[in-house]
């Protein structure tokens, strides 16, 4: 077996994927950073604090909550600044680590994963997808609750 | 759907910040993401170029089959429509294993050739299989074990104990990673095609 030339054959495939991944990256890049720059999402979040108000939930981490499908990079600069604002050891600072950890971010998978083979129909993915990631926020927000609650 | 969702979240942004007077933020906005998304890319290709080199040895040797054979009989009951030994189960077991353990970036370059294995099986090529559909479901919940960038980020910030939180974590991806298996059988029984 020859593990160099495999090694160069594997390299010489990650160009065709980049050049297929491209263009999903300006799409979905531009449409998410709209949507957080032009306030949208804090318009959002203000409707939904009453809400969280009643089932004691702290309102601070309902960004963390909103985005981390949205983008990975903008969530976790969202949790840099929980951690800066309340030590990493306090209720808000768990609860954001794990809601953090236990999902991944939906839409970027989902864009670069079929952006990288042309499907133009998603089907119910996306929804599937996106119930994964309020279950896990669901779940998260019940073990740290139960954990150090 | 991706079409719906971008032209929404394009058409909510400049709305609302036309709306409020804020042309200027939409405009910088605008004109950043070409950079920005350039930038991500910069950062994953040799990550990806690499990890694609080193994949490719591991698929050459055997060391994928080996490891997928383990796997496989588990993996054969999400993904019923799979031939048995074909090359894609191989390739999303070495997905999997990779998330388990944190390599996220290791991840990503077996999950993408897992996608164009699967696309070979598929009959239309611009719809999502039902496999590919159930494979993305089980990793956009997660799936990590060790969350490493998290628990680092923790440390940074002066945690006196930065891994108290794996097993809160993986509780939580379990309960995730469910969720979406159970939602994505339950709508592919209801929108057979």
């Amino acid at each position: 077996m020859d593990v160099y030339d495999s090694f160069i054959d594997g390299v010489k495939e990650s160009f065709s994927m980049i050049t297929n991944l491209f263009p999903t990256f300006i799409a979905m890049i531009l449409a998410v950073n709209l949507f957080i720059n032009s306030g949208v999402l804090d318009f959002i979040l203000s409707l939904i604090k009453p809400i969280l108000d009643i089932f004691k939930i702290p309102s601070e981490i309902f960004p963390l909550a909103l985005i981390r499908p949205i983008s990975g990079s903008a969530s976790l600069a969202y949790l840099n600044s929980i951690f800066a604002k309340s030590d990493p050891d306090s209720f808000l600072g768990l609860l954001g680590s794990v809601m953090q950890g236990c999902t991944d971010t939906t839409f970027y998978v989902i864009s670069l994963y079929f952006g990288s083979i042309g499907i133009k129909k998603i089907r119910h993915s996306m929804f599937a997808a996106l119930f994964a990631d309020l279950c896990g926020i669901v779940a998260s927000i019940i073990v740290v609750k139960m954990f150090w609650g | 759907m991706v079409n719906i969702i971008w032209i929404v979240l394009i058409i909510l942004g400049i709305v609302y910040g036309v709306l409020n007077n804020n042309l200027e933020t939409i405009n910088t906005t605008i004109v950043d993401s070409t950079k920005v998304s350039l930038e991500m890319l910069f950062k994953i290709f040799p990550v990806l170029a690499l990890w694609m080199g080193i994949t490719k040895i591991a698929e050459v040797s055997g060391l994928l089959k080996k490891l997928s054979n383990k796997l496989s009989p588990l993996l054969t009951k999400f993904f019923p429509e799979i031939p048995k030994g074909h090359e894609s189960l191989s390739l999303i077991a070495s997905n999997i294993i990779a998330n388990i353990f944190g390599l996220g970036s290791a991840a990503t370059p077996f999950g993408l050739k897992a996608m164009s294995s699967l696309q070979k099986l598929n009959k239309n090529k611009k719809v999502a299989s039902r496999s590919m559909i159930t494979f993305l479901v089980i990793n956009t919940s997660g799936l990590t074990l060790i969350p490493t960038t998290i628990i680092s980020l923790r440390m940074m910030y002066g945690s006196s104990e930065p891994t108290k939180i794996v097993l809160a974590c993986i509780i939580s991806t379990m309960f995730a990673t469910l969720g979406g298996i159970l939602m994505d059988r339950f709508l592919a029984r209801r929108y057979k095609d």
